[in-house]
C-alpha cells in the first residue's frame, strides 16, 4: 500500500485529508509544520508528499526544498490555498500545484496519477 | 605855456610864432595840430619838408605829420629823409653832405620836450643849402611853444582813446558773456575783435590739450570760410607760435616775418594774442588786414588782449554750462536706463510667466524716444536640439508706425508695466505685428557658422554689427533689413540661454558705446529673470507631475492594498472552507441512508463549492499570474474536467458527450487556466440545465481563414497554422439577445448569486492565449461556447 504524508498545519484540513486518502485506499500520515514533516520522512519515507505551503515555522517553501535535496524522486503535490504563486513554483518544485478545495477529486486523481507512474 | 627858448630876433619870427601860437590855442584837434605844426615850420624856414614825431610812452617814435616834399617825383627820397629825421631825436644842424650817402642840402632837428620829458622832435629838409643858427632858434621856439598844446592834445586823445577802448571792450565784453553756447561766444568774441580793431578780418582758434593742436573755433571776414575748412592747421604760421610762446605777437610787416604762409599773400599786418584763463591755454585769437599802409599799434595790441582776458571768462564758463548740461542729460539717461532695469527687476518678482516677462524685457529696451532702441527681439537656446528659437519680437512695421505708436506713449509717461500689459492684449489679440511673427519663426542652429546671433550665444559676448563687416552679411541683410545691429547674450550661471537684438532701423541713430553697456547690464538682469521663470516653469511641470504620480500611487496602492486584502481574505477562507465543504461530503457519503440529512449534507457542499468558486474567480482578477503554456494534450485536459465535474452532472441528471475530432490534439496552454476555462464553460453549461439535459464537449481543428475566425470575444492575429477549437454545447434555455451583448462584462450576471466574473475571466484567458471565446445560441436551443486557440504549430520538444 502506499505512504503519502500530508502536511498542513489546519487540523481540520490534515484530518479530512487523512479521512479521504484513506478511503481511497492508502496509508496516510500527517504532519503539522515543516520539521514534524522531515521527521516523518526520516522516520518513514513517504511514496508521495502533499504541501501547504503557508505555515508557521519553516514554511511550505523551505520544505520542499529540504525534501527535494534528500528525494530527488519523490513527488510532492503542493497543495495550497494561494493561487498567485503558481507561476513559480509549479513547473519546476512540484510535480503538481493544486489550489485547495473541498472537492479533493482533483487531488485524488494527481496522486493517482503521480503514484501510477 | 613857460618856454625856455628866446624870443626871435627878427620881427617876421616873432610875427610868425604869434600867428603859430594863435592857431594852436585855436586849434584843439589832435590831427589838425600834427599838420599845423610842421606847415608853419616850412613856412618859417623855408624849407623844403618838415617832419613831425612824436615818441609814445612805450618808446616808439612814429611820423605823426609832415608838410612839405623833398623832391617833387621822388617820394621815396621824401621817405628816406623822413626817416633820418625820425631818428635823430635830439637838436641838430648838420649839412646833408654828413650822411652816409650824401644829400645836397641841409637838416635842422630840433626836440620838443615837456618839462624834462622828451616826447618826439620837430625836423626839418632844405634842398637849396644848409640851415644857420638863427633858423635854429626860430625852430626851437616853435617847438617849444608847440610841445605843451601837442602834449595836451596827445594826453586827451589817449585818454579818450582809452576811454573808448574800455567802452568798447565792455561791452563786447558784455555781449560775449551773454551768451553761454561756445560758439555763440566765439562768434561774438570774433567780432567784437573786428570791431575793436576796425579790421575786416578776426579768428579765433581753440588749443586741443589732447592732441595739442589748435582747431577752428570762429572767424569773421572775407576770407572766413577759407580759414574754417584750412586743411593744414593752424600750428604754422603766427598762431601757432602764439601758442606755443604763450606771448602776443604784432607783425605790421607780415610778408617780410618769419611767419608769413604763402596761403595768405595779402596779408599786411597781423595782430596775434593767446587766449588764457589762469595760466591755461585755451587758444589764440587773431586779426589782420590786407589794406596797404594800416599798421596794428601796441594800443591795438593792447586792445586785443583785454578782448581775450574776456573771452578766455566767457569760454571756459561756456564750456562748464556746456559740461554741465551734458552730465545732466547723461545722468537723465542713465536714470531712464536703470528705471527701466529696475522695472524689469520688479517685474521679475511679479511675473513668472515666460511669455510675460519676455514682453516687458522688450518693452523696455524699445519704449522711450531717444532712448530706447527701434526693434528688438528675443531668442532662445534649446539646447536639446542644438537651436536658437526666436520667442518674441517688438517693433513697429515702418517708419510711419513708428511715429504713431512713440508719439502716443510719449504723450502720456505710463509706467512700463502697463505699456507692456496693453501690448500683450494686443498680441494676444491677434494684433500682433509682422516683426514679431518673423522673430517668431526663427530658427538658428547653435554653429560658429550659422552667424552672429549664434556665436553671440556660443561665445557669450556682445556684438555690433555694421553694413560692411565680415558679420553684417547673414543676419543684417537678409531677414533684419537694416544697416546696424547689435545683439548681446543673455547669460544664467555662465552660459548663455538667449539672445537679444537690438537695432535702430527707422530712426538710424548709431548704437553707441554706452548703449552697448546699457544693453550689457539689460541683458545681466533678463538672463536671470529668464533662467528664474524657466526653472520656476519646470518646477510648476515637475510639481504636477509628482502630484499626479502621488494621486497614482495612492490609488495602486489602495488597489494594491485591496488586492492583498483579497488575496489574504481568500487564502484566509479556503482553508475553513476546505473544511466545512469536505467533511460535508464525507457527511453526505454517508448519510446515504437518511434522505434529509444527505440532503443536508449535500447542500452544504454545494454551496462550499460555490464559494470556492467565487473565491477562485475573484483570485484570478484580483491577481493575474502570467501564463506557463506548455504543450500539452487536449484530451487529457478536457477529461479532466469532465471527471471534475461527473458526479455533479450525474446527479442533475445531465449527460455528457465527448466528440474529439482527431485524436489526439496537442494544444500549447497553460494547463491551469485551461481548466480553469474549460470549467467556466461546463459549470455555466450545468446551471443552464437544472432539469437535465446533455452536454457536450466537442474539439477540432480549424484551418486559418475559416469562417467565424473573427467573431467572438479576444484579440490577436490568426495564426498560420489555424486553430484548435473547444466546443461546451448545453441543452439548456438558451441566451437572450439582450444578455448576449453583456455576457463577457465583468460583474455581469443574471444569477441570484454569484460574481459574474465566470465568462470575463475565460475571456482573459483566451487573451493570454491568443485565443478567444465565442458564443453562439443553436437553433434547436441551447448555447455553444466554442475556445479558440492558436494551433502551436509542428511539434516542440518541450519539458512539461
Amino acid at each position: 500500500m502506499r505512504r503519502i504524508l500530508v502536511v498542513d498545519d489546519e487540523e481540520a484540513v490534515r484530518l479530512l485529508y487523512q479521512e479521504e486518502l484513506t478511503d481511497a485506499g492508502y496509508e496516510v500520515s500527517t504532519a503539522a509544520g515543516g520539521a514534524e514533516a522531515l521527521a516523518r520522512i526520516r522516520e518513514k519515507p513517504p511514496d508521495l508528499i502533499t504541501i501547504d505551503l503557508r505555515m508557521p515555522g519553516m514554511d511550505g517553501i523551505e520544505l520542499l526544498g529540504r525534501v527535494r535535496q534528500l528525494y530527488r524522486e519523490l513527488p510532492v503535490i503542493i497543495c495550497t490555498a494561494y493561487g498567485e504563486l503558481r507561476r513559480d513554483f509549479a513547473t519546476w518544485a512540484s510535480d503538481a500545484y493544486l489550489t485547495k478545495s473541498a472537492d479533493l477529486t482533483e487531488l485524488k486523481i494527481k496522486v493517482a496519477e503521480l503514484l501510477g507512474r | 605855456m613857460a618856454s625856455d627858448a628866446p624870443p626871435p630876433s627878427s620881427p617876421d619870427g616873432f610875427d610868425l610864432l604869434c600867428r603859430v601860437a594863435r592857431g594852436c590855442v585855436a586849434v584843439r584837434e589832435y590831427s589838425e595840430l600834427t599838420q599845423l605844426i610842421p606847415r608853419a615850420a616850412v613856412e618859417v624856414l623855408a624849407a623844403d619838408l618838415a617832419v613831425l614825431c612824436l615818441t609814445d610812452p612805450g618808446g616808439v617814435t612814429e611820423v605823426v605829420g609832415s608838410a612839405g616834399e623833398a623832391s617833387p617825383g621822388a617820394p621815396e627820397v621824401g621817405a628816406w629823409l623822413t626817416e633820418r629825421i625820425r631818428e635823430i631825436r635830439r637838436a641838430v644842424r648838420l649839412p646833408g653832405a654828413a650822411f652816409p650817402g650824401g644829400v645836397a642840402g641841409g637838416f635842422l632837428v630840433v626836440p620838443l620836450s615837456h618839462g624834462r620829458e622828451l616826447f618826439g622832435s620837430l625836423g626839418c629838409y632844405r634842398l637849396g643849402g644848409p640851415f644857420d643858427e638863427a633858423e635854429q632858434a626860430a625852430l626851437a621856439a616853435l617847438a617849444a611853444q608847440a610841445a605843451p598844446i601837442l602834449d595836451r592834445a596827445r594826453r586827451l586823445v589817449t585818454a579818450e582813446q582809452q576811454a573808448t577802448e574800455v567802452a568798447a571792450v565792455q561791452e563786447i565784453g558784455r555781449a560775449i558773456s551773454s551768451r553761454l553756447e561756445l560758439g555763440a561766444v566765439l562768434e561774438a568774441v570774433v567780432a567784437g575783435a573786428a570791431t575793436l580793431l576796425g579790421c575786416q578780418h578776426a579768428q579765433i582758434t581753440l588749443w586741443d590739450e589732447s592732441r595739442q593742436t589748435l582747431i577752428y573755433g570762429a572767424a569773421i571776414g572775407p576770407e572766413a570760410a577759407r580759414v574754417r575748412s584750412q586743411q593744414f592747421g593752424f600750428d604754422r604760421g603766427v598762431n601757432g607760435a602764439t601758442a606755443r610762446s604763450r606771448a602776443p605777437h604784432l607783425l605790421n610787416h607780415y610778408q617780410a616775418s618769419p611767419y608769413a604762409l604763402p596761403e595768405y599773400p595779402d596779408v599786411v599786418a597781423t595782430v596775434t594774442v593767446p587766449v588764457l584763463f589762469e595760466e591755461r591755454l585755451l587758444g589764440v585769437l587773431h586779426s589782420h588786414t590786407t589794406e596797404r599802409g594800416r599798421r596794428f599799434t601796441p594800443i591795438d595790441l593792447r586792445r586785443l588782449e583785454l578782448l581775450a582776458t574776456q573771452a578766455a571768462i566767457a569760454i571756459e564758463h561756456a564750456r562748464l554750462v556746456a559740461e554741465r548740461e551734458r552730465l545732466a542729460a547723461a545722468e537723465l539717461v542713465r536714470l531712464r536706463r536703470l528705471s527701466v532695469v529696475g522695472a524689469i527687476g520688479a517685474a521679475m518678482q511679479g511675473s513668472m510667466r515666460l511669455e510675460g516677462l519676455l514682453r516687458i524685457i522688450l518693452t523696455g529696451v524699445t519704449v522711450g524716444q531717444g532712448m530706447g532702441f527701434n526693434r528688438a527681439l528675443l531668442l532662445l537656446v534649446d539646447e536639446a536640439q542644438g537651436l536658437l528659437v526666436g520667442r518674441m519680437g517688438v517693433g513697429p512695421d515702418s517708419g510711419e508706425e513708428a511715429a504713431r505708436i512713440w508719439g502716443r506713449l510719449d504723450a502720456a509717461a505710463h509706467p512700463l508695466t502697463d505699456i507692456a500689459a496693453a501690448r500683450q492684449a494686443e498680441a494676444e489679440g491677434g494684433e500682433a505685428s509682422s516683426f514679431d511673427r518673423m522673430a517668431r519663426s526663427l530658427r538658428i542652429s547653435l554653429q560658429p557658422e550659422a552667424g552672429v546671433l549664434a556665436r553671440t550665444a556660443l561665445e557669450a559676448r556682445p556684438f555690433r554689427v555694421r553694413r560692411g563687416d565680415p558679420e553684417w552679411a547673414e543676419e543684417g541683410k537678409a531677414w533684419l533689413e537694416v544697416e546696424e545691429f547689435a545683439s548681446v547674450p543673455l547669460v544664467a550661471k555662465g552660459r548663455a540661454i538667449g539672445v537679444l537684438v537690438v537695432d535702430n532701423k527707422f530712426t538710424g541713430k548709431p548704437i553707441s558705446d554706452v548703449d552697448l553697456e546699457f544693453l550689457g547690464i539689460l541683458a545681466q538682469q533678463a538672463g536671470a529673470a529668464v533662467e528664474s521663470a524657466q526653472v520656476h516653469a519646470r518646477l510648476e511641470a515637475a510639481l504636477r507631475e509628482v502630484r499626479q504620480s502621488h494621486h497614482q500611487l495612492l490609488a495602486q496602492e489602495r488597489l494594491a492594498t485591496l488586492g492583498e486584502m483579497v488575496a489574504h481574505t481568500v487564502h484566509e477562507v479556503r482553508n475553513p472552507l476546505v473544511a466545512i465543504g469536505g467533511f460535508a461530503r464525507r457527511l453526505e457519503a454517508r448519510l446515504a441512508g437518511s434522505k434529509r440529512e444527505g440532503d443536508y449534507a449535500r447542500l452544504i457542499a454545494r454551496e462550499v463549492s460555490r464559494l470556492e468558486k467565487i473565491l477562485g474567480d475573484v483570485q484570478l482578477f484580483s491577481r493575474e499570474a502570467p501564463l506557463r503554456p506548455v504543450e500539452l494534450d487536449l484530451a487529457g485536459g478536457i477529461r479532466d474536467c469532465l471527471d471534475l465535474v461527473g458526479e455533479l452532472a450525474a446527479r442533475q441528471g445531465v449527460g455528457l458527450e465527448l466528440a474529439m475530432e482527431t485524436d489526439p490534439l496537442r494544444l500549447r496552454a497553460d494547463p491551469v487556466r485551461l481548466k480553469q476555462a474549460l470549467l467556466n464553460l461546463l459549470a455555466n453549461a450545468l446551471e443552464a440545465m437544472p432539469g437535465g439535459g446533455v452536454l457536450r464537449v466537442a474539439s477540432r481543428r480549424v484551418p486559418a481563414g475559416a469562417a467565424g475566425e473573427a467573431e467572438g470575444e479576444g484579440s490577436g492575429p490568426a495564426p498560420a497554422e489555424g486553430w484548435i477549437v473547444v466546443e461546451v454545447i448545453d441543452s439548456g434555455a438558451g441566451i437572450d439577445e439582450a444578455v448576449r451583448a453583456k455576457l463577457f462584462e465583468p460583474f455581469f450576471t443574471t444569477k441570484e448569486s454569484g460574481t459574474g466574473l465566470g465568462l470575463p475571466v475565460v475571456r482573459r484567458i483566451m487573451q493570454a492565449h491568443g485565443g478567444r471565446v465565442q458564443m453562439t445560441s443553436r437553433p434547436e436551443g441551447g448555447a455553444l461556447f466554442a475556445l479558440w486557440f492558436p494551433h502551436p504549430g509542428p511539434r516542440e520538444e518541450t519539458s512539461p
